[in-house]
């Protein structure tokens, strides 16, 4: 292959001088989350942060910290020889990485802001290994970069010689979908608003806390203001309007956050497997390859539904499970779309799917949620009741009357389908989720029966992937041991690689 | 890569419903049992502690009652050992193992032969009195489907898992 004959990844090569720029950004942002509660009290204390001795200690801190940026830089470099990536660094302690080739699963690059002005690209390798055993180059030029990934993938091709399919030229790119900027304002805008709610909570707990350590009692400095605090409550208008106001800061902060992730997102085609880039002021593009993906997950939530768009999470294989960094998200697919993405990843598999044949759960399901959700609310009713707390009744009620229909949403759309290559399960409450995952994929099977499950006769089949697990629950017995039986054969008789 | 697509009847299919699980060995029990003795004896020595140095000032009906629970939480871990011990089990087919557990929560787990990652025999010292070994199969699904299979005499261990890696390899040509 021909590329510019001027670089020479054998030769211990740096980043790019950006690098030091970054690591220092990412250095002090370090700092300063950690340092935060002291920060936070200097400058509510007004007299500290005037003094200079505080201005000596940022400047000392400031300086130190520079320091070791720059060491870290030059400390830090990489190669190639024998198949291998190969990372010197360490500030006071050096500490050289072999990475071969076979076992680098994903390059992934990413740009933020300053990766953009200087026009550099953060590269993620991952390995097959545990956690934390990636490589992450802070900025590379975007051509090193691109040798550096293609000589690595090149190389890895070579080792392993399966599939004749790998021919295809990698820069041929195909865009399957591509976010417009009214669709992704209408992903926003449809977003989950109670998620912001929460992180908005969350937020104000964090800063209440740290005050708190520091000795500073929110509450107690309120209780000057605790009369016309009560004013305030007493006035039901004004109640209305902070729940109007919160829903507002929800609605928007969720909306920015999916403009900032999502802007101008697109998906497309590349060799043998997906490339997602993403984002506003950080871009992140990921990649992942047909074979190494386990479960594909397309979700819609109310809101969704009705817009008619969808959410696609793609779950590949990894050794960290648990994390959601191996998944990729994308957002605001029409139905059209998600069946596209369906069919380049199912490949043949893909057929299946319009043949499978939803069953429904057993009515124990439902029984088991309604049973649930009674013994929760019925006694904060009652209890309520009892007190004459009719404030408290009337929430009491309306959460039960919700948990109520939301189990009986939850019992109708709890569809599952086994097919010859592959099994789909089907969800969601307010909204609607389905789970696939082709049968040669499963890693294992397991039936598991409580002792109410087991005196109805029925067991909840459950699917072990390497990207997490699927639930069958509440089917007979039977059912279950038959599928059991056919997912165990399709796996053991098939000789296709899973990953 | 060649697609096929046939029908298949499920009744035709082998299965492991009606098969014979083997049992743990029985040691395995006395095994189980000592365990619980011990742990038994670390609470009950506690309890003793608690109530002989007197340093909560607990009024006499709060010993009574604590006393209670630990001589039921004493039954009934020697009942739910000795229970639990004989849902135990484990079948070898020619593809795949799987390993039955579970007396209130019942479960049978299942693991293909050609997913297995890797194996790993294990052995406590308490189980290297008894003679005794334990055969993990780890999968790339995850902690909670990966078999561990306790109670086996060390050399039915390694032939098990000898046979599985054997078939492993076999996978691979």
């Amino acid at each position: 292959m021909k590329k510019s004959d001027s670089i020479d990844l054998t030769q211990p090569t740096r980043q790019s001088y950006t690098a030091i720029l970054i690591i220092m950004y990412r250095l002090y942002k370090l700092l300063i989350r950690q340092l935060f509660p002291i920060i936070l009290i200097v400058l509510l204390q007004g007299k500290l942060a005037s003094s200079p001795w505080f201005i000596y200690g940022i400047i000392t801190i400031a300086s130190l910290a520079s320091l070791y940026s720059i060491v870290a830089f030059f400390k830090y470099y990489f190669f190639i020889k024998n198949q291998k990536l190969i990372v010197n660094k360490g500030v006071f302690k050096n500490s050289v990485l072999e990475i071969p080739f076979d076992r680098i699963q994903s390059i992934n690059f990413e740009q933020n802001l300053i990766h953009r002005i200087f026009k550099v690209v953060k590269l993620n390798i991952d390995t097959a290994g545990s956690a934390g055993n990636e490589i992450q180059l802070y900025a590379l030029d975007q051509n090193l970069a691109n040798e550096l990934s293609e000589i690595i993938l090149r190389n890895k091709k070579k080792s392993t010689t399966d599939e004749g399919v790998m021919d295809e030229t990698p820069d041929e790119r195909k865009i399957i979908f591509r976010l417009s900027l009214p669709q992704l304002i209408k992903v926003g805008i449809t977003e989950n608003h109670i998620r912001s709610g929460g992180v908005i909570i969350f937020f104000f707990f964090y800063i209440y806390d740290s005050l708190k350590d520091l000795g500073i009692n929110v509450i107690e400095k309120s209780e000057q203001y605790a009369p016309m605090a009560e004013q305030l409550a007493q006035s039901l208008t004004l109640m209305a309007l902070f729940v109007i106001f919160f829903a507002i800061v929800a609605f928007v902060i969720s909306l920015v956050r999916t403009i900032l992730n999502h802007y101008d997102l697109k998906m497309y085609r590349k060799a043998n497997g997906f490339v997602v880039v993403s984002g506003l002021l950080n871009k992140k593009e990921r990649a992942a390859k047909d074979d190494k993906v386990q479960i594909i997950k397309s979700s819609q939530n109310l809101l969704q539904r009705l817009s008619g768009i969808h959410e696609l999470v793609i779950k590949q294989a990894s050794s960290a499970i648990v994390s959601d960094v191996k998944s990729i998200k994308v957002v605001g697919l029409s139905g059209m779309d998600v069946s596209d993405t369906y069919r380049y990843v199912l490949k043949s598999s893909f057929k299946g799917l319009a043949q499978l044949n939803m069953k429904k759960v057993e009515f124990y399901y439902l029984f088991k949620k309604l049973y649930y959700s009674s013994l929760l609310f019925l006694p904060l009713i009652l209890i309520s009741g009892y007190n004459h707390r009719i404030d408290l009744l009337i929430y009491a009620f309306a959460l039960y009357i919700i948990a109520l229909i939301g189990s009986r949403l939850a019992y109708r759309k709890k569809r599952y389908g086994i097919g010859t290559s592959l099994v789909k399960i089907e969800g969601g409450v307010f909204g609607f989720n389905n789970q696939i995952v082709e049968n040669y994929k499963i890693q294992s099977l397991k039936i598991k029966a409580s002792f109410f499950q087991r005196r109805r006769g029925l067991c909840t089949l459950i699917i072990y992937t390497a990207s997490g697990s699927m639930k069958i629950p509440d089917i007979n017995e039977a059912s279950a041991l038959k599928a059991k039986k056919f997912l165990l054969y399709k796996i053991e008789s098939s000789r296709k690689a899973w990953m | 890569m060649e697609f096929s697509n046939d029908i298949i009847d499920v009744s035709l299919l082998p299965s492991n419903e009606n098969e014979v699980f083997t049992p743990l060995q029985k040691s395995y029990l006395k095994l189980r049992l000592i365990s619980t003795t011990i742990v038994n004896l670390l609470i009950i020595s506690a309890l003793c502690v608690v109530v002989s140095i007197d340093i909560f000032n607990l009024p006499n009906f709060v010993v009574i009652l604590l006393s209670s629970f630990v001589l039921i939480r004493l039954i009934w871990s020697y009942y739910k050992t000795i229970k639990a011990f004989h849902y135990k089990s484990y079948i070898l087919r020619e593809k795949d193992i799987s390993y039955s557990s579970g007396w209130i929560w019942r479960s049978i787990i299942t693991v293909p032969f050609n997913r297995v990652q890797h194996i790993q025999i294990d052995r406590g010292p308490l189980e290297r009195k008894m003679d005794l070994a334990r055969l993990k199969i780890f999968t790339a699904g995850g902690q909670s489907s990966d078999i561990s299979i306790p109670g086996l005499r060390p050399s039915e261990a390694l032939r098990i898992k000898k046979f599985i890696v054997s078939k492993t390899s076999d996978e691979e040509e």
